[in-house]
C-alpha cells in the first residue's frame, strides 16, 4: 500500500557551509494538491530538485511511491512529470517537436502529443518554433511536457511564473482538475499565498530551509478567523472581568483580543464591561488575511 | 538508450551542427584546390623533390597539417553545439528528470558527436577523391590511403572528443570550452614539431596523415598504429572519467 506518495525524512542539503534545506519532513498523500509555499530563496526549488534526483541530499531520506529515490530512481521518475523553474524547451524545434523529443525518450504513443497540446491549448501554435513563443506559451509547453506520460505525481515549480492573469487562471483550473480526472497527485510550489490558497488542498510552508507549517489548507484558514479587539480605559480590570467568565482573552498592544465575534457575544461583553464600570471606547472586528498569517508564520512580522 | 539517441537527433534539427560538419572538410579541400591549380607549377616541382609516387600521395601529405588543425577545431565546435542545445534554456534539468540513466544520456551525446565527426571525415575522404579525379591525377585511386587518412584522424581525435564534450557539458559558458579547444588544437601543431613532444597524445591528430615526409621522401606513416592504439585507449579512459563525473554531479 502506498500511503504516502512523497515522504521525506530529515531531508537536508548544504551547499558548502550554507544550509539550503534542513530537516525537512514532507508528506504528500495520493490525490492531494500540495501547495509548497515559501519566499524566494527559502529552499523550494532545492527540495524539488532533490525529489527529482537532480541533486543529492547531504542527509536524510526521500521516498516516492514508497520507494527510496537512491535505489529506484528510474522507476520513480517513470511515474513523475515535472516542470522545474523556468520552462525548458528547444528553441530550434517547434512546440510539437519539443513534445516529440519527450515522446521518443519516454517511448509513448504518438497520439499523446495531440492530447496534451489540446489540454494546454497550444494546438494552434504547435507548428511554430518554440523560441517564437511568448513566455506564457513556453510555460504551457513546459506543463504539456510534464503531462506527456500521464504521471502519477506531477511536480510543478512556480508554474504560473510570467503568466498573465488569464493564463494564471487557466493553469489553476487545469491543476485543480487533475486529481479528479486523472487520479494525479500534484506538488505545486509558489511564493504567492493567494495562488496556493486557490488550488491547494494541503499546504507546506518553508522558510529558511525549514518546514514551519504543514497541514490541510483548512487548518490555515481557521487561523484566519476574525478577532474582536476591545479598547477600554482600565484594560487590566477589563481583562480580569472577562477571564472570570471563562473566556480566553489576550492582552496585546494595549488592547484585548478575543476570538469570538458574533453580534450577540459582542453586545454581551460590552454590557458586562460597562456595568462593571469600565468605559469601553472601542469594539472592533479585525479580519486577518492569509497574507497576515503567512507573514506571522514566517516571522517577518511581529507575532500576535 | 536508443530512445535517448533518437530524441537527441531530433534536438539537433535546424541547429548549426551541419554547417560545421560540412564546412571544415570543404575549407581544407578548397585550400587544396587553390594550391593545386594556382600554384600548380611550384607544387609539381615540390612533388618531384619529395619523390612523391603520385599526386595523390602529395595531396595526402600536403593537406595533413591543415586538416590536423581543422579537425580538432571541428571537434571543439560540434561538442559545444551538442552541449549548448541543453544549456541554452537550461534543459538539463528536464532531460535528467526523464526516466533514463545519466550514463545513457552522456553516451548518447558522445555518439552524436562521434557520428557527426564520422560524417566530417567521410566527406573529406570523398572530397579528396572528387578533387583528385577533377584535377586529373594519374594512377589508381589509393582508396585505403585516402579513407585511412580521414578515419585514422577520427580515432586519434578521440581524447579531444572525450575532453571537449566533458568541458562543454560541465561548463555552461561555451566561450570557455571553445577557447580551450582552439588553443589546444594549435598547441597540438607545435607539439608535433618536437622530436619528443610529438609523442604527446595531443599532437597525434596533426600527425595522423597516412603519408608523411621522411628522409628518403614521401612515404607511408610508420607511427600510425601506435597513435591509434594509444589514443583510442586515452579517449576511452577520458570518456569513462567524464561519464562518471556527469553521473555524480548535482544539476542546478
Amino acid at each position: 500500500m502506498e500511503q504516502h506518495i512523497v515522504l521525506t525524512k530529515n531531508l537536508t542539503k548544504k551547499f558548502g557551509k550554507q544550509t539550503s534545506v534542513s530537516g525537512l519532513e514532507m508528506k504528500i498523500k495520493k490525490g492531494q494538491i500540495y501547495g509548497f509555499l515559501g519566499p524566494n530563496g527559502a529552499g523550494k526549488t532545492t527540495t524539488i530538485r532533490m525529489l527529482l534526483g537532480l541533486i543529492k541530499p547531504t542527509k536524510g531520506d526521500i521516498q516516492l511511491f514508497g520507494q527510496d529515490i537512491r535505489k529506484h530512481r528510474l522507476q520513480i521518475l517513470r511515474r513523475i512529470g515535472s516542470l522545474v523553474e523556468s520552462p525548458s524547451y528547444y528553441g530550434n524545434l517547434t512546440g510539437r517537436e519539443n513534445l516529440e523529443v519527450i515522446r521518443r525518450v519516454r517511448d509513448l504513443p504518438e497520439a499523446r502529443i495531440a492530447e496534451v497540446l489540446e489540454i494546454v491549448r497550444l494546438a494552434k501554435v504547435a507548428d511554430r518554433l518554440a523560441k517564437e513563443y511568448s513566455l506564457g506559451m513556453k510555460q504551457r509547453l513546459g506543463i504539456a511536457a510534464a503531462l506527456m506520460s500521464k504521471p502519477d505525481l506531477l511536480v510543478l515549480d512556480e508554474p504560473t511564473n510570467g503568466l498573465d492573469p488569464a493564463g494564471i487562471h487557466e493553469i489553476r483550473e487545469l491543476i485543480k482538475e487533475l486529481p479528479d480526472q486523472y487520479g494525479m497527485t500534484v506538488l505545486v510550489s509558489s511564493h504567492l499565498l493567494s495562488e496556493i490558497d486557490q488550488m491547494a488542498t494541503q499546504v507546506g510552508i518553508i522558510m529558511n530551509g525549514k518546514l514551519i507549517f504543514q497541514d490541510d489548507i483548512e487548518e490555515l484558514r481557521k487561523k484566519q478567523k476574525p478577532l474582536l479587539k476591545i479598547g477600554a480605559n482600565n484594560i487590566h480590570e477589563a481583562q480580569s472581568i472577562i477571564q472570570k467568565r471563562g473566556l480566553h482573552v489576550k492582552l496585546q498592544e494595549g488592547n484585548l483580543w478575543i476570538s469570538e465575534t458574533s453580534p450577540e457575544f459582542v453586545s454581551e461583553i460590552n454590557g458586562i464591561l460597562v456595568q462593571s464600570g469600565v468605559s469601553v471606547y472601542r469594539l472592533e472586528e479585525v479580519k486577518r488575511s492569509l497574507e497576515d498569517i503567512f507573514l506571522e508564520l514566517t516571522g517577518t512580522e511581529g507575532s500576535l | 538508450m536508443r530512445q535517448v539517441l533518437r530524441g537527441d537527433l531530433l534536438k539537433l534539427k535546424r541547429s548549426s551542427l551541419f554547417i560545421v560538419v560540412f564546412l571544415v572538410p570543404l575549407v581544407v579541400l578548397a585550400y587544396e584546390l587553390l594550391n593545386l591549380t594556382y600554384r600548380g607549377e611550384y607544387v609539381q616541382k615540390q612533388a618531384e623533390m619529395f619523390k612523391a609516387s603520385s599526386m595523390w600521395q602529395y595531396m595526402l601529405f600536403d593537406n595533413s597539417m591543415l586538416f590536423g588543425l581543422g579537425f580538432p577545431l571541428a571537434v571543439t565546435i560540434i561538442a559545444s553545439i551538442i552541449a549548448n542545445i541543453e544549456h541554452q534554456t537550461n534543459s538539463w534539468k528536464q532531460t535528467l528528470s526523464l526516466p533514463v540513466s545519466r550514463v545513457g544520456i552522456y553516451l548518447s551525446k558522445y555518439i552524436c558527436l562521434f557520428n557527426s565527426l564520422l560524417l566530417t571525415a567521410t566527406i573529406f575522404a570523398i572530397g579528396m577523391v572528387v578533387l583528385g579525379k577533377a584535377l586529373g591525377f594519374e594512377g589508381p585511386i589509393p582508396w585505403g590511403l585516402l579513407f585511412g587518412d580521414s578515419y585514422v584522424m577520427l580515432l586519434t581525435a578521440l581524447p579531444i572528443m572525450s575532453f571537449q564534450l566533458w568541458l562543454s557539458i560541465t561548463f555552461k559558458n561555451q566561450a570557455f570550452a571553445i577557447l580551450i579547444g582552439t588553443v589546444s588544437s594549435i598547441v597540438g601543431l607545435f607539439l608535433a614539431a618536437g622530436m619528443t613532444t610529438r609523442w604527446f597524445p595531443l599532437a597525434y591528430p596533426s600527425q595522423s596523415s597516412t603519408i608523411i615526409l621522411q628522409y628518403e621522401g614521401l612515404g607511408v606513416n610508420p607511427d600510425l598504429s601506435a597513435f591509434v592504439v594509444i589514443n583510442v585507449f586515452v579517449g576511452m579512459m577520458l570518456l569513462i572519467i567524464g561519464t562518471f563525473h556527469f553521473k555524480k554531479r548535482d544539476v542546478l
